[in-house]
This record gives C-alpha cells, sequence and structure tokens, in this order.
C-alpha cells in the first residue's frame, strides 16, 4: 500500500486521477489537498504520515504549484519524497521549468485515459519497485 | 606784327622736363602762389615773347627754389592764319603713371561753360588767374590758368594742373587752349567794337580795313574749328555713355531677373523639401504608429489564441477523460447503440484536443521568445530526420541532401520546418516509396532551401490554400492542417518566405527563402 498526496484544485481531475490510479491496480491511498498551501501544512504536519509519492498540479490557486515544488524541495526532510507534476501544458518550457525545480517526474495530464493508465503504472513499476524507499525515507 | 613768335630757350616742342616733386605736396596754396609769380613776371609784358619769357623765369624761379611743384606751362601763339601754335612747354612733371584710377569720360557741356566764362574774364583782364577745383575731366584737385593778351592779339595761357595722368592733363591742356581762342575772338569782337569810336582808326581807313578783313578770315575759321570740334566730343562720349549704360543696365536687368528666378526656384525647391520633410516624416510616424499597433494587435491576439486554447483544454479533457472511464467500465454492459455513442464522443473531443494543440503549436511560433544564433542547417535536419526515423524506416523513403549552409536561425524552429516538410512529403508520397531531395543555396544575402518530393502532389492553384491553418486538401489522411502554416509562419519570423509548386502526381517542391542573417 503507497501512500499518495495529490494536489489538485479541480474535483473531477481528482475523481479521474483516483479512478485512474484504482484502473492500474496501484495499491494505494491517496490522500488530496487542494491548493498548494495546504498540502505544505499536510506535508509538515508530524501526525500524518509521510508520503511515498507527491502528484502535484501546476495550475494550483493562490500559491501554484511551482511555487509548492520549489519549497518542498527545499525543505531537506521533504526534498526526497518523489514529485510527480502533472499538467496540462506540454510546453518545452514549462516541462523544463519543472525539472529544473527539481521535480522528479513530469506528466502531462491525460488526453487518453488509458495512457495516462499505463504511465501510472509505469510510475508504480519504477518509483516502488526500481527505486524502493529506504526505511527511514532515505532513497536507496 | 610778326608770322613768326621768336622764342628763346625752349624749342616748341620740348617735352616737359622731369623735376622730382612731390605730387602730395602740390597743394592749391601752391598753384596760386604760382599763378600770381606768373601774372607778376608777365605783367608789362608787350609782346608774346616776353610774356611767355616770363612765365618761363617764373617756371624757373620756382624749381630753382627746390620747391616741389607739378605744373606744365605752355605758352601758345595765335597765329594770323588761326592756328593756335605751341611756343613752349615748361614744367615739373610728378609720376604720371602712378595714378591708379582712369580717367573718367565726363560729359564736357559743363565745363565749357565754366571755362567760357572764366575766360570772358579776359575781356576786361589782360592776365586771368583763378584757382579752379575743376575735378572733371581727369583734372584733379587744382587747376588755375594765367593768359596774357598782347596789344597785337597774341597771347599767351599759362595752365597748371594736377591731373590724373598725363594723358588728362595734355587733353585738359588742348581744352583750355580751344577756349582760349573762343575767349579771345570774344575778346576781339569788344576791342573792335570798342575800336568802333577809336581815333585811331578813323584816322586810317585803310588799316581798319585790313584789320577787319583779317579778323573776319581769323573769326570764321576759329569758329568751324572748335564748332567742328566741340560738337564731336558731347555725341562721342554720349554714345560711349549711352552704350556703357545700356549694357550696364541690360546686364543689371538680366541679372536681376536671373536672381529673381533664382530666388523663386530657391522659394519653390525651400517648400518642395519642406513638404516633402513633412510629408516623409508625417509618413514615417503614421508607419510607425500603424506597426506598432498592428505589432500590439497581434500579440493581444497571439495571447488570446493561446489563453484560450489552453483553458478550453481543461475541461475537454475531462470530457474525454470521463467518457474513456466510462468506456473502461461499461463498454458492452449496455447496447451496441451505447458503444457506437461513447466511440463518437470519445473521437470527437479526441478530434478537439487534437486541434487544440495544433492552434497552441501555431500561436506559439510567434509568442515564443526569439533565439536567433548561427547555425548550420545541417544540424536541424539532423534532428528532424532523427525524430522521423521510424516513419522513414516505415515508409522505406529514400532522402538525399546536400550540405546546406550556416545561416542566423531559430534551431527548434528550423527542426520544426523540417519534420513538418519532411513528414508531409512522407505523408503525400502516394503507393511507392517516398523519395525526398533536399538541396539549398545561396543568393545574395539569402539562403534558398528547397524540399522536392516524388509525392502525389497537387493542384498549383491551392499552392497558398496549403499554408493556412487548418486548411486541408484530403480528408483521408491524419492531421490538423496545421504544419505548412506553422512553416510559414516561421519563415516569416525568419524575415523569409515560403512557397509551393507542384501538379496532381508529380511531386512537390517547396522553397524557403530566409535572409542569412536576420535580426531577431
Amino acid at each position: 500500500m503507497i501512500e499518495i498526496l495529490l494536489v489538485d484544485d479541480s474535483p473531477a481531475d481528482v475523481r479521474l486521477t483516483v479512478e485512474a490510479l484504482k484502473e492500474a491496480k496501484v495499491r494505494n491511498n491517496v490522500q488530496v489537498a487542494y491548493d498548494g498551501e495546504s498540502a505544505l501544512v499536510r506535508l509538515r504536519d508530524k501526525q500524518h504520515r509521510r508520503p511515498d509519492l507527491i502528484l502535484l498540479d501546476l495550475n494550483l490557486p493562490g500559491m501554484d504549484g511551482r511555487e509548492v515544488l520549489a519549497e518542498i524541495k527545499r525543505d531537506p526532510e521533504l526534498s526526497v519524497i518523489p514529485v510527480v507534476v502533472l499538467t496540462t501544458s506540454r510546453s518545452e518550457e514549462d516541462v523544463l521549468r519543472s525539472y529544473r525545480l527539481h521535480a522528479n517526474c513530469y506528466i502531462t495530464k491525460p488526453v487518453d485515459l488509458n495512457q495516462f493508465i499505463r504511465v501510472v503504472q509505469s510510475i508504480d513499476d519504477f518509483w516502488f519497485t526500481v527505486v524502493r524507499l529506504a526505511p527511514n525515507g532515505e532513497q536507496a | 606784327m610778326s608770322t613768326t613768335i621768336p622764342f628763346s630757350g625752349l624749342a616748341p616742342d620740348a617735352r616737359t622736363v622731369r623735376g622730382g616733386g612731390e605730387l602730395s605736396t602740390f597743394s592749391l596754396a601752391a598753384a596760386i602762389r604760382m599763378g600770381r609769380e606768373i601774372r607778376k613776371s608777365s605783367q608789362g609784358a608787350s609782346s608774346l615773347g616776353d610774356a611767355a619769357t616770363a612765365v618761363v623765369n617764373a617756371v624757373n624761379a620756382l624749381e630753382q627754389d627746390g620747391r616741389p611743384a607739378c605744373v606744365l606751362v605752355r605758352a601758345f601763339a595765335l597765329r594770323r592764319d588761326g592756328h593756335v601754335e605751341l611756343l613752349a612747354t615748361r614744367g615739373l612733371e610728378p609720376q604720371w603713371n602712378d595714378v591708379a584710377e582712369p580717367v573718367p569720360e565726363v560729359d564736357p557741356a559743363p565745363l565749357l561753360d565754366e571755362l567760357r566764362s572764366e575766360l570772358r574774364h579776359l575781356a576786361t583782364a589782360s592776365l586771368y588767374e583763378e584757382k579752379r577745383p575743376l575735378t572733371s575731366w581727369g583734372v584733379r584737385s587744382v587747376t588755375g590758368f594765367a593768359a596774357h593778351i598782347t596789344s597785337d592779339f597774341s597771347f599767351a595761357v599759362v595752365a597748371w594742373a594736377r591731373a590724373v595722368s598725363e594723358r588728362a592733363a595734355v587733353r585738359w591742356f588742348e581744352l583750355v587752349a580751344l577756349y582760349a581762342r573762343l575767349a579771345l575772338v570774344e575778346v576781339i569782337e569788344q576791342r573792335l567794337a570798342d575800336a568802333e569810336s577809336d581815333r585811331r582808326l578813323r584816322r586810317d581807313p585803310n588799316e581798319r580795313r585790313l584789320r577787319d578783313e583779317a579778323l573776319e578770315g581769323l573769326l570764321a575759321v576759329q569758329e568751324a574749328h572748335i564748332l567742328d570740334v566741340l560738337s564731336e566730343w558731347p555725341r562721342r562720349l554720349n554714345e560711349v555713355r549711352l552704350a556703357a549704360q545700356l549694357s550696364a543696365d541690360a546686364n543689371a536687368r538680366k541679372l536681376e531677373e536671373h536672381n529673381r528666378n533664382l530666388q523663386r526656384t530657391q522659394r519653390a525647391m525651400v517648400n518642395v523639401v519642406e513638404d516633402l520633410r513633412e510629408a516623409r516624416n508625417s509618413l514615417a510616424g503614421k508607419v510607425e504608429e500603424r506597426t506598432r499597433e498592428l505589432a500590439l494587435r497581434n500579440r493581444e491576439l497571439e495571447d488570446f489564441v493561446y489563453i484560450a486554447s489552453h483553458d478550453l483544454q481543461e475541461p475537454l479533457r475531462t470530457v474525454a477523460g470521463y467518457l474513456q472511464m466510462i468506456e473502461r467500465r461499461y463498454a458492452s454492459k449496455l447496447d451496441q447503440d451505447a458503444d457506437d455513442f461513447i466511440r463518437f464522443a470519445i473521437e470527437g473531443a479526441q478530434r478537439m484536443q487534437a486541434l487544440i494543440e495544433s492552434l497552441l503549436h501555431y500561436s506559439r511560433v510567434s509568442t515564443k521568445d526569439k533565439h536567433f544564433e548561427w547555425l548550420l542547417l545541417d544540424e536541424p535536419l539532423d534532428v528532424a530526420l532523427q525524430n522521423l526515423a521510424l516513419r522513414v524506416e516505415e515508409t522505406r523513403a529514400r532522402i538525399d541532401r546536400t550540405p546546406l549552409p550556416r545561416v542566423r536561425a531559430d534551431r527548434t524552429q528550423m527542426v520544426q520546418l523540417f519534420q513538418n516538410l519532411l513528414s508531409n512529403a512522407l505523408k503525400f508520397a502516394g503507393d511507392k516509396p517516398p523519395s525526398i531531395h533536399i538541396a539549398a543555396s545561396l543568393e545574395g544575402q539569402s539562403c534558398v532551401l528547397t524540399v522536392r518530393d516524388q509525392g502525389i502532389g497537387f493542384e498549383q492553384k491551392f499552392a497558398d490554400r496549403i499554408f493556412k491553418i487548418f486548411r486541408r486538401l484530403r480528408r483521408d489522411t491524419p492531421g490538423t492542417g496545421v504544419g505548412l502554416a506553422v512553416c510559414k509562419k516561421i519563415a516569416e519570423r525568419h524575415g523569409g518566405t515560403i512557397e509551393a509548386q507542384s501538379s496532381p502526381g508529380q511531386g512537390a517542391t517547396f522553397t524557403l527563402r530566409i535572409p542569412i542573417s536576420s535580426d531577431p
């Protein structure tokens, strides 16, 4: 069972992502934050279990996804959590900027749901089968 | 009464004696003084010879005094045949030739009047001496003359002058001589009238008759001669003056007219230049303003297209996503119609997404920042071929190319351009494997790149249409109809053009022309 934090302001997208994860047969527990600030609050709250993966939408109200990403990667406690950027933008510049901010993966929001499901499956394979997280959260 | 008058000391034609006097020191006072001396020394002279001798002596005395003088003394004798004879010339001559100013030609009439009135005094005075500041006739500053008329009607005239030149002085003396003769005639007439009651004449009628005859002859000759000479002068002078005046006037008029024309032309030119400048400024201003306006509008439009299509994507993605979710979960659980409807809905949504995607892509060609750099066009071509490697392999396409030049361009956009042109050629190859030829040449400051294929081609009348966004010539091939539109936009962004040549079944040639170095 992997713990996922999904940061997305659109309930329709949240549900679709949740459903896609289900379809991909990823054994998961998804927690949702609808904006950047509450995501960071949740991440820094010791009472909550630290997520194994963050799915981050770039287009957020208030503090936007890039700022959230930068904040996460600046924080030594949080920087080890892999962040997958979810976005509608396909522009090269956006992709590049995300990687510069140390995103671990970049996924364009699905034009094709089936394709998206395949991507989610491969993320699951990569991050939780190949890389594996050490028990203390350090990457192996 | 002798016909020849002896005069010792000087030959009649003796040239003036050159003295060392300074012209500038010959003053009016000196002239008057000299006249007085001459008068004194000639007074009481009973004959012309005595008078002349007295004059010469006086001049000699002046000379011996060492006083600088500028004087020319000429002694004349009136002969019975009416001729005036030059008896002697004596004088101190200044540097006649040192005078730069020309002799003015003037009307002799006033001078004539003047001289006549002066000479009338001769009728009442045996010796006349006067200072005359006659500035006309080339005689400058001080002139004067003295005359002595003897009882036998001979006379001596002494004239002195400070003249601008020898020529002027000589002419002056000639004039004096002429008028002296004229005056003499008047004097003679006067004396004849006086002589009517003269006892001596009454006593000797024979002598009187002889005298009358002689005088009549003399008068006739004198008058004729004088009039002859005098009448010529004003006419000639007038002619010369008139001609000079006319030519001067004509020249002046011509010059004036010329000047006026020149000024008019100049004014006109200035006006034209002003107008042009104004027009140019206003035109340049307008063009600049329009260009700015247009650029702004374009920018706004592009931003609008980008934002609009970006925002359109979101809800569309939701629609498509959930439709696909329905398909995954419920396909074949409903009836066949439901499956068809779902499939159509998904296809429509996907098609729309592709269009929006294309629109975004198209608008990004010009909204993207410009990154121009010097690059060998082979480089972006290599990248494009790599991107298309799978398709090239699948279609067993044959691609040949010549080395391409180095230009200043946006690398990414050049990749895009090659990729679009090549994928177009691959797509419209027809049944046979695609054959594509890529070549380039330099024409002046431009790079001309051609991509030629052996594909299905198109009718030339569609050559413009194919570059318009979403305008497709065929429905049976995949694509949204944005590839060539993007190519055109990239060409324009590089300050160039792109055009197509084709006919159905004959393949197509795309020609790109861009400046080797365009300003970004």
